[in-house]
C-alpha cells in the first residue's frame, strides 16, 4: 500500500484518537459490549478456574500424598542394612527405612512436668526426608527425638519443643524391670497424617528398644545390665516410598518377584482408577471448555463484525476527508481492541470475586481445599490476549471489507 | 485567471443496470479551469451527484479514456492510472489535500465536537490550526458553536459547518451536491451566498450540484452543459464543458 501525502504514523495515532472519542461518545452501546464480553467470558473462566483448582488439585495431591506411593508388607520378613542400602540407592525409590517387629514398638509417654495423661503409643520409625512428616514437622534426627500425633498430643496436653518421658518394660527372669529416657518434641503431626496415638522416633531409638525388650542391655543409654546386642541386625520390616505413582508398580513386582517374594500392599488400584476418573474428566471437561471457548470466540468476533457495519457511514466519511483505507482500518480495530480489554478485564474482576465466594463456601464446608476454584496470572494474560487477538481479527476483516468499498457507495447507500 | 485545467476527463462513463432500464452517466469531454465556478444543473436522478462522486475520486469510473487531476500547477496526475492499478491510499491522499466536499446532509462525525470537526482536515494534511477554523466559523455565523457536538446543532448550522469544513484546509477545489437544499429558503440563500463568497475570495475551483437555476445564475455560477437522451431503453446523461 502506497504512503499516503503526509505523516501516516500521526494519521494513524489521530484515527485511534477518533475512535476511542467514538467509543466514548456512544457510552451506552459501549458498555453493553464491554459487558456482553464479560457476561460470556466470566463463566468460562470460572469453568477453566474450576478445572485447574478441583482437578488438578485432586492430581497433585494424588501424586503428592505419600500414603498413594508407599509400598507396605504384608506380614514380616527378615531384611539386613546391605538391602536397605540397596533398595535407597535405586532411582524409583524415594525414602526407605527399617521397621522393628510390631510388638516391640510401644511405648508408654507421660509429660515431663505435672498434669496432663500417660499415653501409651506405637512407634514409627522415622528419619529425615520421611515424605509423611514434610510439610509438618521435623523429623527426628536422632535417639533424643519424637514427633508425635496430634491424638497423642491433645492427651498428654503436649507440644513442639516439650519434653516428654518415655519408659519401657521388660520381663526378664520372671521379674519385670523399667527404663526411662526423656524424649525432644521436635513436632506434632496433625491427624489426617496419623490419626491414632503414635510416635516417630528415630531407627537408632527402636532398635535400642527392642534390644532392651529381648533381654540385652543398652549401655548408651544406661539401660539395664547383661549384655549389649552385638552381631548383624535383621529387621521384620520397611517403611518405603517410591518417589512417582509411576513407580508403584516397578517397586511392587521387584519385592514381589525377583527371589524376594515379599506380598505387598500398594494403592496401585486406587490410583489406576483415579487416574482413569481424572482422564474421563478432563476429556469431558475439554469438550464443554471448547464448546465453550468456541461459542465465545464466534459471538464476539461476531459483534465486533456487526459493529464495524454500524460504523459504515462514519468510515465512508473518514475516507471522503481523505485518510487512506490502510489507516482506517485502525478505528474499528482500536474500538474492538479497548472493549476487549475493558470486557476482558471485567471478567476478571469479576472471576475474582466469584473464585473468592467460591472458595470460601468450600473451605467452611470441608477445610480441605484452598483453592477450589483458582488460575495463575499467566492464564488471565492468556485469555486476555485471547480476547484481544480474536477482537482484532475479526475488525480488521470486517474493516477491510468495510474501507474496500468506494466511499460514495456508503455515503449514499446507507 | 490561470489557464491551468484542474480537471480533464475524456470519455468516461458510469454505468448501472436496473432491472427495467439501463442508466448511464456520459462525460465525452469535460475541462475545467481552476478558479472556475460551476454550476451542475439538472432534476434529481439525472447523475449529479455521481458526477460529484467521480471528481472528488470517491467512485471509480466504468470506463474513461483520460481523467487527469491538477490541483496546482505542475502538479498533475492520472486517475485513470490510479484507480486501474488500485492506488486507493494514493487517491484519498489527493483528496484529503486538495478535495473539500459539501453533501447534501451530514457527513460529519457526531463522536467529536464542531471545532473538531472542522479542524479534523486541516490536521489530516499537517496544516497548523493558526484559528483558520474559528475564523471560517465567525463568518458562517456558527462561532458561538464550536464547542457542541452536532447532534446538538440545527440542520442550518451543520450545514454552515459542512461547508467551513470543506474550506478549512485551504483546498483547491470544493465540491458541493445540492448543499442546502434540505434547508429553509431563507437560510439556503444566505448559506449558498457565504459559500460562494468564501470560495471566490479563496479562488478556490467550485462545483455546486443545484436544481435551482434561477439561484446560481445570481451568485454569478457558470452552467455545466446538460443533456439527457432515451436511446434504446439506455437512459444517458451527458455533461460536457
Amino acid at each position: 500500500m502506497s504512503a499516503p501525502a503526509g505523516n501516516s504514523g500521526a494519521t494513524a495515532s489521530q484515527i485511534a484518537r477518533l475512535a476511542a472519542r467514538d467509543l466514548l461518545h456512544q457510552k451506552l452501546a459501549s458498555l453493553v459490549l464491554v459487558l456482553a464480553l464479560a457476561a460470556v467470558l466470566t463463566p468460562l473462566l470460572v469453568l477453566f478456574g474450576l478445572k485447574f483448582g478441583v482437578i488438578d488439585n485432586l492430581a497433585r495431591e494424588l501424586v503428592e500424598d505419600p500414603r498413594n506411593r508407599e509400598i507396605r508388607l504384608v506380614g514380616h520378613g527378615r531384611f539386613d542394612q546391605d538391602w536397605f542400602e540397596n533398595m535407597a540407592a535405586r532411582d524409583e525409590v524415594a525414602f526407605v527405612i527399617p521397621r522393628t517387629r510390631g510388638a516391640a514398638a510401644t511405648i508408654d509417654l507421660r509429660p515431663e512436668g505435672p498434669g496432663g495423661e500417660r499415653a501409651t503409643v506405637e512407634l514409627i520409625p522415622s528419619a529425615p526426608g520421611d515424605p509423611l512428616l514434610q510439610g509438618h514437622a521435623k523429623a527426628p534426627a536422632d535417639k533424643e527425638s519424637i514427633v508425635i500425633s496430634a491424638r497423642t498430643a491433645r492427651l498428654m496436653g503436649a507440644k513442639t519443643g516439650d519434653r516428654v518421658k518415655a519408659s519401657v518394660r521388660r520381663k526378664r527372669g520372671g521379674r519385670w524391670s523399667r527404663e526411662q529416657v526423656l524424649l525432644r518434641v521436635t513436632g506434632v503431626v496433625p491427624d489426617s497424617v496419623f490419626a491414632r496415638k503414635g510416635g516417630f522416633v528415630s531407627p537408632q531409638l527402636l532398635a535400642a528398644i527392642e534390644d532392651y525388650r529381648d533381654g540385652y542391655a543398652v549401655p548408651e543409654l544406661g539401660w539395664g545390665e547383661g549384655e549389649p546386642f552385638s552381631g548383624p541386625r535383621y529387621f521384620s520390616g520397611f517403611r518405603l516410598y517410591v518417589r512417582g505413582l509411576d513407580d508403584v508398580p516397578v517397586v511392587r513386582d521387584l519385592l514381589a518377584g525377583g527371589g524376594q517374594g515379599y506380598e505387598v500392599i500398594t494403592q496401585a488400584k486406587a490410583i489406576e482408577e483415579v487416574r482413569l476418573f481424572d482422564r474421563y474428566l478432563t476429556s469431558t471437561y475439554l469438550m464443554i471448555a471448547f464448546i465453550g471457548v468456541a461459542g465465545y470466540l464466534l459471538s464476539f468476533g461476531a459483534s465486533m463484525w456487526v459493529n464495524v457495519e454500524r460504523k459504515r457511514r462514519e468510515l465512508s466519511v473518514l475516507q471522503l476527508l481523505g485518510f487512506p483505507s490502510s489507516v482506517i482500518m485502525f478505528f474499528p480495530m482500536v474500538q474492538s481492541a479497548l472493549i476487549a480489554l475493558c470486557g476482558g478485564g471485567l471478567a476478571i474482576v469479576l472471576f475474582g470475586f466469584i473464585s473468592i465466594l467460591i472458595n470460601n463456601y468450600f473451605a467452611r464446608a470441608s477445610g480441605q481445599f484452598e483453592g477450589l476454584c483458582r488460575l495463575l496470572p499467566s492464564h488471565l494474560a492468556f485469555s486476555l490476549a485471547a480476547t484481544l487477538l480474536c477482537a482484532l481479527l475479526s475488525s480488521a476483516l470486517a474493516a477491510y471489507r468495510a474501507t474496500r468499498i468506494e466511499p460514495s457507495k456508503g455515503l449514499r447507500e446507507l | 485567471m490561470s489557464a491551468r485545467t484542474i480537471f480533464s476527463l475524456r470519455g468516461v462513463t458510469k454505468t448501472w443496470a436496473a432491472p427495467d432500464e439501463e442508466f448511464q452517466l456520459s462525460i465525452p469531454r469535460l475541462d475545467i479551469k481552476a478558479g472556475q465556478r460551476i454550476a451542475v444543473l439538472g432534476q434529481s436522478g439525472c447523475g449529479k451527484s455521481t458526477l460529484l462522486d467521480i471528481l472528488a475520486m470517491t467512485l471509480e469510473p466504468t470506463t474513461s479514456k483520460a481523467f487527469r487531476f491538477e490541483p496546482e500547477t505542475g502538479n498533475s496526475t492520472d486517475i485513470h492510472e490510479a484507480w486501474s492499478s488500485r492506488r486507493m491510499d494514493r487517491l484519498a491522499g489527493l483528496r484529503g489535500r486538495h478535495i473539500g466536499y459539501v453533501l447534501q446532509t451530514g457527513g460529519l462525525l457526531p463522536f467529536i465536537t464542531v471545532r473538531e470537526n472542522i479542524e479534523l482536515p486541516r490536521r489530516l494534511c499537517g496544516l497548523p490550526v493558526n484559528g483558520v477554523p474559528r475564523a471560517l466559523a465567525e463568518r458562517l455565523k456558527i462561532g458561538d458553536q464550536l464547542e457542541k457536538l452536532p447532534a446538538t446543532l440545527s440542520v442550518g448550522q451543520r450545514q454552515r459547518v459542512a461547508v467551513a469544513r470543506a474550506l478549512s484546509h485551504e483546498p483547491s477545489v470544493v465540491l458541493a451536491d445540492e448543499p442546502t437544499a434540505s434547508l429553509d429558503p431563507h437560510t439556503a440563500a444566505e448559506v449558498m451566498e457565504l459559500f460562494v463568497e468564501l470560495a471566490a475570495q479563496r479562488n478556490i475551483t467550485l462545483l455546486v450540484a443545484s436544481h435551482d437555476w434561477a439561484r446560481v445564475t445570481e451568485l454569478g455560477l457558470t452552467r455545466l452543459h446538460h443533456e439527457q437522451v432515451d436511446e434504446k431503453g439506455v437512459l444517458r446523461s451527458e455533461f460536457h464543458s
